[in-house]
């Protein structure tokens, strides 16, 4: 059983920078907050080394932490819509060991403009579908997913994402009208 | 039964035709009607609850109910279809099943026709139901039902051949 | 000469009777032979997750319960439980119990319905109605209680809406001593059945290695040996102080981790619930349900990840506070979003019938993949 402090440690031994730091002031949970281009590299180790063995993903979810500036924009047919501008999107891995039963969470985060994470696929194959879902409802797209698009908004859904806080219903889908 | 009947009525076409209805309307058609509200009854009562008891007495006329509902019931073909072989379907089904009629004996006098092949007959003909089904599922342009009739028909078919073993045994055996 | 032969896309679709909800599997097949199966899902999404954050959080306790509609007190538990650790409430024993109660209570009507129409769906109909007669007298127990049958509005944050009823414990006791005979009728008919373990075994084996990978659990990893439940392994409330077993897929008719084995780790589930509800009602104390319920639920800016154990595995809730009266993230991760996620692996090589077996075995509801 290891805390959160000495896997903190080990994991800046071998990888550096891409760690970032350790955030414990918040209740309840501590969180390692990780650099999103190499989240591969280090789930792959998680998971595979033998004092850690973090065979299992319990839950892989998108995050919007509204921490950017609504604008209005106030020019041409957009005049009055809110958006948001700046601030980032982040992802939480929530990872768990069956046979040493301890846990831990990571967190990426990325810029809103252009949101892009690293698939975790290689190291557990049930983040596959988790990170379809992050990117349906919050647009982060995955580099190296096997085959990334929507999955709980229709196919052809081309009017946003739907989680992030300046999101707006669109007027018509195909026809049909959107809100009652 | 056919020579008592010429002697009877006195013409070829009335005594074929009662020959040949007999069967249906005395043995075949009461016998759906009892059976078919025998089993919803007492798959009913097995599953503990009651099944039809509306229509008559505790449900007993449930199935001239629905004898009539389906007699008014549009005949549907889709455009896409072959339509020969759409149409022929059921009636070859029908044909196959219902000719084997022919051959069985209801008591020592009431038989349609007393033939010697009448075991080998009955099997061969209701091989017709297999190009039925096979029909079916074919001309209705869907790949669900082609699906369906294939696995029918495998199944009628895996059935028909040992059938065919067991009534050859016997007659080996047992025919003089 | 060959023939040329080419593979055949058909589309189980949305509307089917055997695929348990809206649920559309794309099906390519060789003849009868599958090569590949592709769900497509999110006929039923209803916006629970935008939902919960315009919501106050009391306020979106009945939205939780419509998730998994077969085992609502589960939802409301899992989340009372992760805004309880969030704002650090000590709820009253009884209390505590009450929940453990409902809770198995549910795990047993869950069980009903998987069972009843996964025989149903091979095509045995008299265990279906057999499983929902004693359902009933389940669902009867939860009117009394609560007024609802299927969707409660039960467990709040810090304690529950209402007592239990006076009749309550005799009803269960009741209950109890009925229904032990009926698990032994339910194996006579559909368990031991040669047709239904003709039909169910050694078809779509789930391997130990990629269960755990996928992140599979509940009844479906127990049946592949592993000996996991979240019960006994990350305990929560009063689960420690129960007495039961964890049963496991033992591949007594065919291969450890088959469609029986999921069937049958089921049954035995159902006869380990009854343990728990019997000790549960001995040990249960006096006390007041309502006293701990917050005014004004507020709780201080974090987050929290809580993991209770569902009917059909383990249903977790990933709660983001940001210190106001309303939620900035509820995610909640679905026990059925993952097993659909293995599914295709199960079907690859079986025939089309059989992936109505495996469907029907894996015990899936399309109200918590789609939420």
């Amino acid at each position: 059983m290891k805390t959160a402090e000495e896997i903190f440690n080990q994991l800046k031994e071998k990888f550096g920078n891409a760690i970032i730091e350790l955030k414990t002031d918040k209740p309840v949970e501590p969180f390692i907050i990780v650099n999103p281009l190499e989240v591969d590299k280090i789930c792959l180790f998680l998971r595979n080394d033998k004092d850690l063995q973090f065979d299992s993903l319990m839950n892989l979810s998108g995050v919007d932490d509204a921490n950017g500036e609504k604008v209005k924009s106030s020019e041409g047919e957009e005049k009055g819509l809110e958006t948001i501008k700046g601030g980032t999107l982040s992802v939480y891995y929530h990872l768990d060991s069956t046979k040493l039963k301890h846990k831990l969470t990571l967190k990426a985060s990325t810029n809103r403009e252009k949101p892009e994470v690293v698939t975790v696929t290689e190291a557990w194959k049930g983040a596959d579908w988790h990170e379809r879902e992050a990117y349906d409802m919050y647009g982060i797209i995955f580099l190296n997913h096997p085959d990334l698009r929507r999955i709980l908004m229709p196919y052809d859904w081309e009017f946003g994402y739907p989680l992030r806080k300046d999101y707006k219903n669109p007027e018509f889908y195909q026809g049909m009208k959107v809100p009652y | 039964m056919y020579d008592w009947l010429y002697n009877l009525t006195g013409s070829e076409i009335l005594a074929m035709f009662i020959v040949s209805l007999l069967p249906l309307f005395v043995f075949i058609l009461p016998f759906a009607l009892f059976a078919v509200l025998m089993e919803r009854k007492v798959s009913a009562h097995m599953q503990d609850r009651l099944g039809p008891m509306r229509t008559g007495y505790h449900g007993i006329l449930q199935t001239i109910a629905d004898i009539i509902k389906l007699l008014q019931k549009e005949d549907l073909v889709p455009t896409a279809t072959d339509k020969m072989l759409f149409n022929l379907a059921p009636l070859l089904a029908f044909i196959g099943s219902y000719a084997a009629f022919a051959a069985i004996p209801f008591s020592g006098f009431f038989i349609g026709t007393q033939i010697d092949l009448g075991l080998i007959f009955i099997v061969g003909v209701t091989g017709l139901v297999v190009a039925g089904i096979l029909m079916a599922g074919w001309a209705s342009n869907n790949k669900y039902s082609l699906l369906g009739a294939m696995r029918a028909a495998a199944q009628i078919i895996s059935y028909e051949i040992p059938t065919l073993l067991i009534i050859l045994t016997h007659q080996c055996l047992f025919v003089k | 000469m060959a023939l040329k032969t080419e593979e055949m896309v058909l589309n189980m679709g949305p509307q089917h009777p055997s695929t348990h909800g809206v649920l559309r599997l794309e099906l390519q097949l060789d003849g009868e032979i599958i090569k590949n199966v592709v769900p497509h899902i999110g006929y039923l999404h209803r916006c629970f997750e935008k939902h919960a954050e315009a919501m106050t959080y009391p306020q979106v306790i009945p939205y939780t319960d419509r998730m998994d509609y077969l085992a609502s007190m589960y939802n409301e538990f899992g989340y009372a439980l992760a805004m309880e650790r969030l704002m650090k409430i000590e709820v009253p024993e009884r209390v505590e119990y009450i929940r453990v109660i409902m809770g198995e209570l549910q795990r047993i009507a869950s069980h009903l319905v998987a069972l009843g129409t996964y025989g149903a769906d091979i095509g045995a109909f008299t265990p279906f109605l057999f499983c929902f007669r004693d359902r009933e007298r389940i669902l009867h127990l939860f009117e009394i209680t609560c007024g609802a049958r299927l969707l409660y509005n039960y467990i709040w944050i810090g304690g529950l809406s209402h007592d239990l009823h006076p009749d309550f414990i005799r009803l269960t006791k009741e209950f109890i001593k009925d229904f032990r005979p009926n698990v032994k009728e339910l194996n006579d008919l559909l368990s031991y059945n040669r047709i239904f373990i003709e039909r169910t075994a050694n078809v779509g084996v789930l391997p130990i290695e990629t269960a755990i990978n996928y992140g599979v659990s509940g009844p479906n990893i127990r049946a592949s040996g592993m000996k996991w439940d979240l019960r006994k392994d990350d305990p929560y409330s009063v689960y420690h102080k129960f007495d039961y077993e964890i049963p496991i897929g033992t591949g007594e008719k065919g291969k450890t981790g088959d469609c029986w084995d999921r069937y049958f780790v089921r049954v035995k589930e159902m006869e380990e619930s009854l343990k728990i509800i019997e000790q549960a009602i001995e040990q249960i104390p006096e006390g007041d349900v309502t006293s701990a319920i917050p005014k004004r639920v507020k709780p201080p800016e974090g987050q929290i990840y809580t993991r209770v154990e569902n009917p059909r595995g383990e249903l977790g809730y990933f709660i983001i506070s940001d210190g106001s009266l309303n939620p900035a993230r509820v995610k909640v991760r679905a026990p059925s979003f993952v097993t659909m996620q293995v599914f295709p692996e199960l079907c690859k090589g079986f025939m089309v019938a059989d992936v109505v077996a495996i469907l029907g075995s894996v015990d899936i509801v399309l109200g918590e993949i789609d939420r």
